[in-house]
């Protein structure tokens, strides 16, 4: 099984997340956080093998939060959640270590995205490519 | 013996038969060798006179003789005029003038430069004095008549006469000239103040100037350093030098400190003159500082009605792009789990449950879209570049415009409120290339100059009739005409150059002043 670290602050999406990757994959949100202090306040005890993390937050952002992760646990990669499309976002997300950027387009690239970007791959939404 | 007339004097006749004979006398050899010699002096002296002479027989004014001066001067040949009455030679413009002469001759037995106006034999009219001197000659009462022609000296007095009235005319009229200066200087309705460049001096003020700066006129006169707490000597010398030669210099912004110490804004405008022969300065200035003052509340007030806008427009993005939109966004998952559930049982629900959820996705892309719309999330903390190379990324996106934004170096941060709606502005321009231009590519130029900010939006397109579009009762409603009014609260212009077939180049000036972010 695969342990995601979500940082979402939209109780709806989480729930919504949840049931989504319990029903397609072997994937399990074990840790949540709201805002990307919240994140970083439970990440040394934080258990995960990969962190699921939008992009608009209040307080730090997503890309913040990203280049804050890659600082503290290198080896835990982190994938961008957002309805931003914008290339300066991406390539800023990536800039600062993010190994997937996924858009809130398709929510099955979610599973694809993460089973890739396991397997050491940079993965972008098909959208963006 | 010495003939009458001398033989030099060609033309001139032979005396009429009756006509004293001044050689035919009996007086005695020594009387008559004086009588002779005095008769040939008076012949030579007559002859040679350069004034036009001749000697008329008084009881018929025939003309006895005339020297060639007087035959010159009225046109005539000696057969013409001697032995002929002048009263057949001479042609009177003014017979009253003739009856005139007689009767003086009547009345004084002689006349003496009497003033005529005759006619001579080519038909010119002349003034002239004559004078009639009567003598005896040989027995018969005879006078010498004389000419002597004035008309030039005449003209030349009527000449001066004029010239004395135009003298007279431009006297009174530098007089009134003066007058009205003066008087306009004095209860002109702005201040006013005459500046000798040359010794750095007050000449002269009129009360409105001296109210304005606490003055009297026991202080004209002032000059130097003295003249520093009115406006230092580095902006005296900088303005007066900037007046071109013989030229005026027109509302040049200079501050000013008033009776009250108050600093005020004044418009200041100059026109150099001579005064009392001296290089000088005519300076005039309006108070313009409540104006300033209104323009830049008026501005003030525009950037914070922008900004309150901008807030508003940021809730309710914000309420769709972190509510409605990520409600969408789970109510689309779920529903990718429910047909992941449903397609391993019923595949009609799985297909329905497809239709839902692109349904879904649509939904989501337009809350997204508008999201965005209303407040792009680059506006917050980035600089207009920044937020101007994203709104380029969008076009792109959306229409396949390509937007090149070029900034000039030396770029100054704006306040939020002129950032915000320059950018709403470029947008506005950036969406009728897209719409209306018919290409592909576009340039967007930022810079800033002294106190202004220049933003050029450029393209090879369509083009369209900008006179029309911004004076148009109809275009009032155009974007471009709204654009310009919105510039025009913030003190800015908005200038239109585009034929159509020929590309447009817009491009919005607006000062920078009280709303550059440092």
């Amino acid at each position: 099984m695969v342990s995601i670290l979500l940082v979402e602050d939209n109780r709806f999406v989480v729930d919504a997340l949840d049931g989504l990757l319990d029903t397609f994959a072997n994937l399990r949100i074990t840790a949540w956080a709201r805002t990307a202090e919240e994140a970083l306040d439970m990440l040394p005890g934080v258990a995960a093998d990969v962190a699921l993390i939008d992009l608009a937050l209040p307080g730090l952002s997503g890309i913040d939060l990203t280049a804050a992760i890659r600082r503290e646990r290198p080896l835990l990669p982190c994938i961008i959640l957002t309805a931003h499309r914008e290339d300066s976002y991406v390539q800023r997300a990536l800039a600062v270590g993010a190994r997937g950027y996924i858009t809130k387009e398709q929510p099955l690239a979610i599973i694809e995205g993460i089973e890739r970007v396991l397997a050491g791959e940079i993965y972008l939404s098909e959208d963006l490519r | 013996m010495t003939d009458w007339p001398p033989a030099h004097l060609s033309g001139v006749p032979t005396p009429p038969p009756g006509a004293p004979d001044d050689h035919a006398t009996d007086a005695a050899p020594l009387a008559g060798n004086q009588l002779t010699a005095a008769g040939d002096l008076f012949r030579a002296l007559f002859h040679a006179n350069p004034v036009p002479s001749a000697i008329l027989r008084l009881a018929d004014r025939v003309c006895l003789y005339a020297n060639q001066a007087y035959l010159d001067f009225y046109g005539l040949r000696g057969d013409q005029l001697i032995g002929q009455s002048l009263e057949d030679t001479f042609l009177w413009p003014d017979p009253d003038a003739r009856e005139q002469i007689v009767a003086t001759y009547r009345r004084d037995g002689r006349l003496l430069n009497q003033e005529i106006t005759i006619r001579r034999h080519d038909g010119a009219t002349r003034t002239v004095l004559v004078s009639d001197t009567p003598f005896q000659l040989d027995g018969q009462a005879c006078t010498l008549a004389t000419t002597v022609d004035i008309t030039a000296r005449k003209e030349m007095e009527e000449r001066i006469r004029e010239q004395g009235r135009a003298l007279e005319r431009l006297n009174v009229y530098l007089t009134d000239a003066a007058q009205r200066f003066r008087a306009l200087f004095q209860s002109g309705p702005v201040p006013s103040v005459i500046y000798n460049e040359a010794n750095d001096q007050l000449v002269d003020a009129n009360p409105l100037f001296l109210n304005f700066f606490g003055l009297t006129e026991a202080d004209l006169g002032r000059a130097g350093p003295e003249l520093d707490a009115l406006l230092d000597q580095a902006q005296r010398q900088q303005l007066v030098a900037a007046v071109p030669a013989a030229d005026a210099l027109r509302n040049v912004e200079v501050g000013l400190r008033n009776a009250a110490g108050e600093a005020r804004t004044a418009l200041v405008s100059l026109v150099r003159i001579a005064h009392e022969g001296q290089p000088s300065v005519l300076a005039s200035f309006i108070d313009v500082t409540d104006l300033k003052q209104a323009e830049n509340e008026v501005r003030r007030l525009a950037s914070e009605l922008t900004l309150a806008e901008q807030s508003e427009r940021q809730r309710i993005s914000t309420i769709l792009h972190d509510d409605l939109q990520q409600r969408l966004y789970a109510l689309q998952v779920l529903v990718t789990a429910a047909r992941g559930h449903a397609e391993q049982r019923d595949g009609v629900l799985g297909q329905e449950l497809a239709v839902i959820h692109n349904a879904l996705r649509q939904a989501g892309e337009l809350t997204r879209r508008l999201a965005v719309d209303l407040a792009p999330p680059i506006l917050h903390g980035e600089n207009l570049y920044h937020a101007l190379l994203w709104l380029g990324s969008q076009m792109k996106e959306q229409f396949g415009l390509t937007v090149t934004v070029d900034l000039a170096s030396g770029w100054r941060p704006l306040e939020q409120g002129l950032r915000i709606v320059l950018f709403q502005v470029v947008r506005e321009l950036l969406f009728n290339v897209a719409k209306h231009a018919g290409v592909s590519d576009v340039r967007v130029t930022l810079a800033q100059r002294d106190d202004l900010v220049i933003i050029q939006v450029r393209d090879g397109g369509a083009g369209f009739d900008a006179a029309r579009i911004l004076s148009d009762a109809a275009g009032r409603n155009h974007g471009l005409a709204m654009i310009r009014q919105r510039m025009e609260l913030y003190g800015g212009r908005l200038h239109v150059e585009a034929r159509p077939g020929l590309g447009t180049t817009v491009t919005i000036s607006v000062p920078g002043i009280g709303l550059f972010a440092d």
